[in-house]
């Protein structure tokens, strides 16, 4: 290391290197296996084009894997600001690095997955898109540490991209005509459109430099100048948000709890659901108007933002300089485990549903477009007339016992992954690859009726037993009194009557299904039970190390 | 039998290869101003966190009140105030809902006496606590600490690179919560002058062991520091019964030593010096003395 670009490169791949190895393996992987298994059902262009959407959103995240350092916004890397380089090395240097690292994340999938099935993917065009996409992102969110003007930033970006591809090449646009057969005629670029994508990528590094500077200079903060009618509005917008401030309730610590759930995490979850429940109309006219299969599919992701943004930060751990632990005022709350990580789980749960709701209700006046030949409402009509109240309601009461479920087996994920981050990505790693396994076995033929079997058996066992050992662990360690786990079991039990009545009324009946996979699907229904003791006894873990 | 405050027998920890804590056994009375002392990575914050449940006594037992706090953390918590060194307070919440939140888990929680220290210490209750300097951090962080008026408070380096001002407030406090009748406080520090200070008992922690404790009398009654002077010039230090180190050179040394002063005085009459002059040593003298670098020396040799 004998220069300073060196050493930063050095530091860089050391920040990025675990990241960037289980991106391209995991590419490859699933580009394996999805075009395989597309292959044997003959539904290969469409699981390519769907890979090449996932290669290409996939790479980005690169960026992620050195943003995720730590919670501070703006440029992460600002321990170097003393360090005796130009503002330019410090920031051009990273942003040339995840440049690179973006295309090389989608270059090398892409050629093996070329070669293993003959499809033409395509990859300087699309790894110069990617290079130049990163840049972009990462400027919009390192000039500034202003969330706001980041967000703005990020959607005028955006907005212009597409408005000046959909100058330069109103043909090219995808649209909902996307097979593998026109790639290569769509990513055909001139050297003016890849002038285009280096000016894009220049112009990207000139405006996060800028920005740095400013950070580096303790200058960044934007003030507006507002006077007159205009700073009146302002004063009484502030006093309204103070009038507005629900003040923390004292009366009992789970009161509060919710309150700083609510604050922490919740608001944000609530948030986004209005965000994007206003996004939808805009959305659905795009697709309409245009035909623009992303604002379609933006649309039906949609739900999936609630959720990442609630899940992603419902334990409240600190991150600090690449690592994430419970904070010590958090952890000596005079408050039992079971109530603490009740609390944060309920809390993102129901902000969660009431996102969906918002959502739902945006989804259904959109409708009114008839975005679907005006076929979409009648017929959701008609699918919700066709159950009977009673049905409906215990549907929705399983749907959200289960979901409640995942919620709090993603809080037992992240907590194992502050616990021992390194033996979780490997044993996630070594399920995903058995399992992956099993399915191309099952797929190809290779692997018989019994051989599956045996593995339901396994795992039809293996969750009765686990819920035994944590409930075991949480009423040995106090985590739960066994009142509480009385209540949960009571209640696992009006869930179990409640799955087994709504399979009875859809007729659904065992003759097809074998006694291992009825076994399996029993077994199954102690998930939600074996959430209510794992998460409070992992969160134990994680707080009295 | 009186029951401790907190009670820790045979504690024992290591993280990985290394050793934080080696049958470490801790002993706190109700009334009782408690000073933990040792080098960077002595253990003593391994301690505290095994005092408030943030670690697993893995072998050895933790008592605080008489109860677990890993098992019981809800009973030990609420009778306990903290403050870390890191000062690790909710960066978002501004400091009235800091108040107000903290008050939520403490029944016994004296708001009259909370406002009664933010405004000794002039903070702006509608400031954010990513809005306070170092300093006002720390005082926001012990007024939440000490509010609850807690039977036990535990300060982890609480005057760690604060300015002189704000170390006052936390040594008053630290009286202030003695002075209610019957509460203990535990607080480290590397400021061993105010340890000396405010500390009726002094734990030193080297290398995760006790290595000395007691009253902070019965300590510096036990260590002297002694000038001697020899006949002739000694090219290496002198080895004298008693000494824990030894500074100087030629025929001027100055030593720290514990035991009988008339043994030390022998001893260095057989050596063919004198002893100038003595006198009690300080808290400092005798940490460096027994941790410093002559005694690892020492210890090698």
């Amino acid at each position: 290391m004998h220069t300073p670009t060196t050493a930063m490169l050095w530091e860089l791949w050391r920040l990025t290197r675990r990241g960037l190895a289980l991106q391209v393996s995991m590419s490859i992987l699933a580009g394996l296996s999805v075009l395989t298994v597309a292959g044997i059902y003959g539904a290969q262009d469409t699981a390519a084009t769907l890979m090449l959407m996932f290669l290409g959103l996939f790479s980005i995240t690169s960026l992620v894997s050195l943003k995720g350092r730590d919670s501070r916004a703006g440029f992460p890397l600002y321990l170097g600001y003393s360090r005796p380089v130009h503002t330019w090395v410090l920031a051009g240097v990273p942003m040339a690095y995840l440049a690179v690292s973006s295309a090389l994340a989608y270059l090398i999938p892409a050629v093996v997955l070329r070669t293993a099935f003959d499809i033409p993917f395509p990859l300087a065009p699309v790894a110069g898109v990617l290079a130049a996409v990163t840049v972009v992102i990462a400027a919009v969110s390192w000039w500034t540490r202003n969330k706001a003007i980041q967000v703005g930033g990020a959607y005028v970006v955006l907005g212009g991209t597409i408005l000046a591809y959909r100058t330069l090449h109103p043909e090219n646009l995808p649209g909902n005509d996307f097979p593998p057969a026109r790639w290569p005629e769509i990513f055909a670029f001139s050297l003016a459109d890849y002038g285009f994508i280096a000016m894009l990528g220049a112009a990207a590094i000139g405006v996060a430099i800028v920005g740095v500077e400013r950070q580096r200079r303790g200058d960044d903060t934007f003030t507006l100048r507002i006077a007159g009618g205009v700073g009146r509005c302002a004063t009484a917008l502030t006093r309204l948000v103070d009038a507005l401030r629900v003040s923390c309730p004292t009366a009992s610590p789970v009161r509060a709890q919710v309150w700083v759930e609510m604050k922490r995490g919740g608001q944000n979850v609530l948030a986004v659901g209005i965000m994007t429940a206003l996004a939808i109309p805009v959305l659905f006219s795009l697709w309409n108007a245009y035909g623009l299969g992303f604002a379609l599919l933006g649309t039906l992701l949609s739900p999936a933002v609630p959720v990442l943004v609630g899940v992603g930060s419902m334990l409240g751990f600190r991150r600090r300089h690449g690592v994430s632990d419970l904070s010590a005022f958090d952890a000596t709350l005079a408050v039992g485990t079971a109530r603490l990580v009740g609390v944060k789980l309920l809390v993102t749960v129901v902000c969660i549903f009431g996102a969906w709701a918002l959502i739902a209700t945006s989804f259904w006046i959109s409708l009114a477009l008839e975005p679907w030949g005006g076929r979409a409402r009648p017929g959701l009509v008609e699918f919700l007339g066709a159950m009977s109240g009673g049905r409906l309601v215990a549907s929705v009461t399983v749907f959200v016992i289960q979901f409640a479920a995942v919620v709090a087996s993603a809080a037992v994920v992240q907590t194992f992954f502050v616990l021992c981050a390194r033996r979780v990505v490997l044993a996630i790693l070594g399920v995903g690859l058995y399992s992956l396994a099993l399915a191309l076995a099952v797929a190809g033929g290779w692997a018989g009726a019994t051989f599956v079997e045996t593995h339901a058996w396994l795992v039809a066992a293996l969750i009765p037993m686990g819920t035994v050992y944590v409930f075991r662990q949480a009423l040995a360690d106090r985590i739960l009194t066994p009142r509480a786990t009385g209540a949960a079991l009571v209640m696992w039990a009006g869930f179990t009557a409640i799955c087994l009545a709504l399979l009875g009324d859809s007729g659904m009946r065992p003759p097809g299904v074998s006694q291992a996979l009825m076994a399996l699907m029993a077994s199954s229904t102690l998930v939600p039970l074996a959430a209510v003791a794992l998460a409070p006894w992992s969160f134990n873990l994680l707080r009295h190390r | 039998m009186t029951e401790h405050v907190v009670d820790v027998a045979g504690l024992s920890r290591r993280f990985g290869q290394k050793v934080a804590l080696d049958e470490v056994s801790f002993v706190a009375s109700a009334g009782r101003i408690y000073g933990l002392v040792g080098a960077n990575g002595a253990g003593k914050t391994t301690l505290i966190k095994h005092l408030l449940g943030l670690l697993r006594a893995k072998s050895g037992s933790v008592r605080v009140f008489g109860r677990d706090p890993v098992r019981d953390p809800v009973g030990v918590l609420r009778r306990v105030g903290y403050l870390s060194e890191e000062r690790e307070l909710p960066e978002w919440m501004r400091i009235d809902e800091l108040m107000r939140y903290t008050q939520a888990y403490h029944p016994s929680w004296d708001m009259g006496y909370a406002d009664d220290l933010l405004d000794t210490f002039n903070l702006d209750r509608a400031k954010k606590v990513k809005e306070l300097s170092k300093g006002m951090r720390a005082q926001t962080g012990l007024v939440a600490a000490v509010a609850h008026r807690p039977d036990l408070l535990i300060l982890d380096e609480p005057s760690t690179g604060l300015d002189a001002v704000v170390r006052k407030d936390i040594l008053d406090a630290i009286i202030r919560t003695v002075a209610d009748d019957g509460r203990t406080v535990i607080f480290s520090s590397h400021l061993l002058e105010e340890v000396e200070r405010m500390s009726d008992h002094v734990t030193m922690i080297h290398n995760g062991r006790v290595a000395l404790e007691g009253s902070v009398e019965s300590i510096r009654d036990a260590h002297q520091r002694s000038s001697v002077t020899f006949a002739e010039r000694l090219d290496e230090a002198p080895k004298i019964d008693g000494a824990l180190s030894t500074e100087g050179g030629g025929r001027s040394w100055s030593v720290v030593h514990n035991g009988s002063i008339e043994r030390f005085r022998q001893s260095v009459a057989q050596l063919g010096g004198e002893v100038v002059q003595s006198r009690d040593a300080t808290l400092e003298e005798i940490f460096i003395a027994r941790v410093g670098r002559g005694r690892l020396s020492a210890e090698a040799e």
